[in-house]
């Protein structure tokens, strides 16, 4: 009984049914597929989905608080031009022309604290100048995505000598998984871990179900919020550092797009866009349903131009499911 | 009399923070004239306007959507769904790979067919949207993000039926008249889509001020419950304003296609980001119930000034995202700052107000 | 004597429990203003409530002009031209006066979509002009003061061809000289024919304005008096607390600790809601603090509590000067807050109650990394509150939302038992709960401040507070106007205060 409650309370439906919707769509794509269940086939969906999943673990604790960061495709794309220039590029333009040869862990450092940065500046302008997330996120999206045109002059950064350590982050393997799927792997776990067990964890839902109660029960919640953005910002840099590795080149316009995807993961995940609850697990699930999706009607021969009816669609469906299970809880 | 002295003071700070995004454009204009010899000529201004009336026609109806407390985000795509629509239905159309006459049985409309089926048919998913919404209570942001991937994905399809199958990224090309003019002709030497932003501003400053249906606008985004015990239907003013607005980016998307005389399925990436940024510089609040046509236009020109005087001042073109970024963010957090003091000024009195409410 | 426009008779009301109007009569006559007064919860706004189809009324009968009539919903209210000024103004402040006035129905240019906004302005601001009201129709609702506010709400009740207004305490946060222009408005109104059914809870305004008043006690008509001038405030006010006092309803404990001063307050103040509000409060005592609702009792404490500014003021906790900036501060100088409002500030109704009940104090369940919560710990802790303090739910896992309301007000009591504060200020501890959890919760109190704690306790119903508290401070528009330690301390001498009569 108790343990059943508990189910309910934390993971929430929507978790739940993301989970047997990805599963009734992998066993369908078995059957449906030879060439499902192939290594190669399981690898590739593992590396798509770690960069957007990373970062939609981030957009989960935000979206959890109420919130809302578009900037983070173009955080990401400006991350990985910082740490690409810092290692030593061949590009002659840009602003970062000349950074030159920093040592891969201080370039990498260099790299997540400038996107953290930017992410705090994000969680600034939400909690103390009160803007409105989208708009102030958006602001900076474009921002953002400015830096990494000016700073790479609008070309790929590509690197002038081979950085081993450095590309096994993107391309590397240990055992048979891809080092990006540990890394998201990794990062998932964390996160989860932090939703459920900490403090900062309950803070995030208490505060994006009843922003008073909180303040009220002696929550910072302009430090909570804060932390999120930064957090997310991080991620990005993280993210950015990742898919300049694993393309052995960084370009200004990477990330394009990732805001949305991510968003929509989380939503498919059963996390609420008005705040309060919501569970990396479910982000999880939402991700791989996204990517599942695609390779799967790749693999069937469906033309990639009804990708785009799907992913609406399944967005469209996820939600009516979740406020139809919520409206039916009370 | 010192009331009358804090009242100029007061007048004067408010004219500072309401035309702020104003003063900026002027600014900016006046230095750019000095930059660049040509800004202020008059074939520039024309192409200033003419690059904004895309954005401009949408501005305006994303001003309603907001003004009303939503949000639309599906623009960029029903534009692209509008354009192929219209192209796809006009009769003749080549593909990149050469002349293939749109051999297509389905379809041939005469051109206003052809055009009212670009603005309806996005209008018909932007009511679908509103539907969504005040239906099934889901947050405008996320059923207009799936509406974002539904349109685009329409719209690749429709292309790819119309052009039987040739595969994504179809083009149409095509030659008619009547179309091309739309967005390259001149009326009384002033160019066509110019004359669309115009009239779109016109007539939605006519709507947002002089109709009980603008005006409704306004009482829902100030308060959805007030406005319903006044006898208001909400929910309805909300499906038409998403319609509205679906149709409107039909129309900016049939401006585009004429102009660059193709629909590409990518059309309108991302500009309902453009689109939106300009209604929030203009001044209109993003919780709704606020909100001036002509600040939306002064959103639109300085967004097009940027643009076109950094072009013209061989900037690249990269700074124009960092200084527009940051020009939004500026605008908003100014008029943020300024409703917050407006509120501080009433607060000790509303709280009071509030105590007294819970009676009983 | 003037024709009766309206008769309410044998009003009756049911909430879940409670019998909120009992078999009431009440009649209007035509150009008359008719006072409703009487306790906090006595009905006065159940019964104005009814009148305006917000509530369904369960028996009675309403006749308007002499026919019988039923009220369902609020527009059948505005047909038969009853108008209600609600406390909570219905003004969209950014829309004009004219705007507002006509909202939902702005008339149209005849054969066109466009709003005819001559007819708008010209309309209100005549409506305006008739009423002597120095008001441009076309400004904003926005800068404009609460009590010019308050007359466009009448002028807006007037457009809709009101006969019969309702006004509940429109006077509650006017300052003198706009109560004054309120006033001849209503003389104005009268003057028109127009009824105005006036609920106050200001006892001096009846002899200005009334013609005659009703008194309710308990959601029973008192008595309605026809001859105002011949009844003193004192036979009033004995009027609406006239209860026969039961002797269990005397908490006969003492555990106050005179020496120890645990909080003390000095000329707190917040510009035009409350002025130099001074209280003190010992170890082992109940403070009750009680005044009519509007009084600034709810927006003292909040500014203890740090969670609303103060313009001036000292703050002594365990004689200690402290400065308190937010409730974290707060809460580390050992000070809860059990709020009015228990849905918006008190609790998160969509989270467990274990998570509520942690929610202020989860640092003490970390791990020596003071990062992870110890589940186990937490768990212990919380099922000990639910014993001890008899929390009805059916796991320490269960939302919030789904308790009674007398088991959330627990939780929201267990949030501060269990972050080990000493001082509790509890804001109307009972109210929306039944009898039997109100109970419990006299008894909670009872052994918190036996246990050494002192609680400051905010409520509207004088019995609570004569019942539970050691020492009383009366606030009346913000102000202090008396302490009443619990020998001296009656209703009728509280509603004195209460009222400044």
């Amino acid at each position: 009984m108790e343990h059943n409650g508990k189910k309910r309370g934390r993971i929430g439906i929507g978790g739940l049914y993301a989970y047997f919707f990805l599963g009734a769509l992998i066993l369908i794509m078995i059957f449906a597929s030879d060439a499902f269940l192939t290594p190669y086939n399981l690898y590739n969906l593992l590396s798509t989905a770690a960069i957007k999943g990373i970062l939609a673990c981030g957009m989960t604790f935000i979206i959890i608080t109420g919130g809302i960061d578009i900037s983070v495709g173009s955080n990401l794309a400006f991350g990985g031009i910082l740490v690409a220039a810092l290692l030593g590029s061949t590009n002659a333009t840009g602003l970062f022309a000349h950074l030159g040869n920093v040592p891969v862990p201080l370039a990498m450092l260099i790299g997540v604290l400038a996107c953290s940065l930017i992410g705090f500046c994000n969680g600034f302008m939400v909690t103390k100048l009160r803007i409105p997330p989208f708009i102030a996120t958006m602001g900076m999206m474009q921002i953002t995505r400015g830096l990494s045109y000016i700073c790479s002059g609008g070309f790929a950064v590509t690197f002038k000598k081979d950085i081993p350590s450095f590309q096994w982050i993107g391309s590397g393997k240990i055992g048979a998984v891809p080092s990006i799927a540990i890394f998201f792997i990794v990062i998932a776990v964390i996160f989860g871990y932090i939703l459920k067990f900490t403090s900062y964890g309950r803070f995030l839902c208490a505060i994006g179900n009843n922003e008073v109660a909180s303040r009220f029960s002696g929550i910072n919640v302009n430090k909570i919020k804060m932390l999120a953005y930064t957090t997310l910002g991080t991620l990005a840099g993280l993210g950015g550092i990742i898919l300049t590795a694993r393309l052995n080149s960084a370009t200004p316009d990477a990330g394009m797009g990732y805001e949305l995807d991510c968003i929509t993961a989380v939503v498919i995940g059963g996390t609420s866009l008005s705040g309060g609850k919501g569970t990396i697990a479910g982000t999880v699930a939402g991700i791989f349903i996204m990517v599942v999706l695609a390779t799967s009607l790749n693999l069937l021969g469906v033309q990639s131009i009804y990708q785009y009816l799907s992913k609406g669609l399944i967005l469209l469906i996820a939600v009516l499911i979740d406020s139809y299970l919520n409206r039916r809880r009370g | 009399m010192h009331d009358l002295k804090a009242i100029k003071i007061k007048e004067l700070e408010d004219f500072f923070f309401k035309k702020i995004v104003f003063c900026i454009l002027i600014v900016f204009s006046a230095v750019l004239c000095f930059i660049v010899p040509n800004f202020l000529s008059w074939q520039n201004l024309l192409n200033i306007a003419i690059s904004c009336s895309v954005n401009g026609v949408m501005a305006c109806g994303m001003a309603f959507v907001i003004i009303s407390g939503g949000i639309d985000i599906s623009i960029g795509s029903l534009l692209a769904l509008g354009s192929a629509v219209c192209v796809g239905t006009l009769g003749i159309a080549t593909s990149g790979r050469g002349i293939v006459p749109n051999l297509s049985p389905y379809v041939s409309f005469p051109w206003p067919m052809a055009m009212l089926a670009g603005i309806a048919v996005p209008a018909l998913l932007g009511s679908v949207s509103g539907l969504f919404i005040t239906r099934m209570k889901l947050q405008p942001f996320i059923v207009t993000l799936a509406m974002q991937s539904i349109a685009r994905g329409l719209t690749y399809i429709f292309g790819d039926f119309m052009m039987h199958e040739m595969g994504q990224g179809t083009i149409m090309v095509y030659y008619h008249p009547v179309f091309n003019t739309i967005g390259n002709g001149r009326l009384l030497g002033i160019p066509i889509p110019i004359l669309f932003f115009l009239g779109a501003i016109l007539v939605s400053s006519l709507i947002l001020n002089s109709t009980s249906y603008g005006r409704a606008l306004y009482a829902i985004g100030g308060n959805e419950e007030i406005s319903n015990l006044a006898g208001i239907n909400v929910k309805k003013i909300k499906v038409i304003t998403y319609a509205v607005m679906g149709g409107v980016a039909g129309l900016a998307g049939i401006l585009l296609a004429s102009r660059l005389s193709a629909s590409t399925p990518l059309a309108g990436l991302n500009y309902e980001m453009d689109v939106i940024a300009a209604v929030a510089i203009g001044g209109v609040s993003m919780t709704g119930g606020y909100g001036k046509l002509a600040g939306v236009v002064v959103g639109v020109f300085l967004l097009g000034v940027i643009t076109n005087g950094l072009n013209m001042a061989n900037v690249p073109s990269f700074y124009q995202y960092v200084i527009k970024g940051m020009i939004l963010i500026f605008a908003v957090a100014l008029d943020t700052y300024y409703k917050g003091r407006l509120e501080m000024e009433k607060g000790s009195i509303s709280s009071r107000r509030g105590a007294s409410s819970r009676s009983n | 004597m003037a024709e009766t426009i309206l008769e309410m008779k044998k009003i009756k009301k049911h909430f879940p429990g409670v019998l909120a109007l009992n078999e009431v009569d009440f009649d209007l006559r035509k150009g008359e203003v008719h006072v409703l007064i009487g306790e906090n919860g006595a009905g006065k706004s159940t019964l104005i409530k009814i009148l305006s189809g917000v509530y369904k009324v369960d028996g009675g009968e309403i006749f308007i002009d002499g026919k019988k009539r039923t009220i369902t919903c609020p527009n059948d209210a505005k047909t038969l031209g009853i108008g209600v000024i609600y406390q909570e103004l219905s003004l969209l402040p950014l829309l004009t006066v004219g705007e507002n006035l006509f909202l939902g129905q702005l008339p149209h240019k005849p054969h066109t979509f466009a709003v005819d906004w001559k007819r708008v302005y010209g309309e209100s601001q005549q409506f305006l002009d008739k009423l002597g009201l120095p008001i441009n129709s076309r400004e904003t609702v926005k800068g404009m003061g609460i009590g010019r506010q308050q007359m466009i709400e009448v002028v807006k009740v007037l457009a809709s061809n009101a006969r019969i207004i309702i006004m509940d305490e429109p006077t509650s946060s006017l300052s003198d000289r706009e109560i004054e222009r309120l006033f001849s408005m209503i003389q104005m109104l009268k003057g028109k024919g127009i009824s105005i059914i006036y609920i106050s809870h200001r006892l001096n305004e009846l002899w200005k304005i009334g013609d005659r008043v009703t008194v309710l006690k308990d959601g029973c008509l008192v008595k309605t008096i026809d001859d105002i001038d011949g009844i003193t405030s004192d036979e009033l006010v004995s009027l609406m607390v006239g209860r026969k006092f039961e002797d269990s309803f005397a908490r006969a404990d003492n555990y106050c600790d005179r020496n120890i001063e645990t909080l003390r307050v000095e000329n707190l103040t917040r510009d035009r809601v409350f002025e130099n509000i001074s209280l003190v409060a010992h170890k082992g005592e109940i403070v009750g603090i009680a005044g009519l609702v509007g009084a600034g009792r709810t927006e003292v404490v909040s500014a203890i509590f740090g969670v609303d500014r103060c313009d001036g003021g000292k703050v002594f906790v365990n004689g200690e000067q402290i400065a308190i900036k937010s409730p974290k501060d707060a809460i580390k100088y050992g000070i809860g807050l059990v709020p009015e409002d228990r849905k918006e500030k008190g609790l998160v109704l969509r989270m467990s109650v274990k998570d509520n009940v942690t929610l202020a104090s989860l640092e003490q369940f970390m791990d020596k990394l003071g990062l992870v919560v110890n589940f186990v710990q937490e768990r212990k802790k919380v099922q000990s509150f639910i014993d001890d303090l008899r929390i009805k739910t059916p796991g320490i896992n269960q939302v919030v939302v789904n308790l009674s309301g007398g088991n959330q007000q627990k939780v929201a009591i267990a949030k501060w038992l269990c972050s080990h504060v000493h001082i509790l200020i509890m804001d109307e501890p009972t109210r929306g709960i039944d009898v039997g959890a109100k109970e419990e919760v006299y008894q909670l109190m009872n052994e918190l401040v036996k246990n050494g704690a002192t609680i400051i306790m905010i409520s509207s119903e004088l019995p609570e507070i004569l019942r539970m508290s050691d020492r009383i401070y009366v606030l009346h528009e913000g102000k202090v106007t008396g302490e009443l330690s619990r020998a001296e301390a009656t209703e009728e001498k509280i509603m004195h205060l209460a009222w400044n009569s």
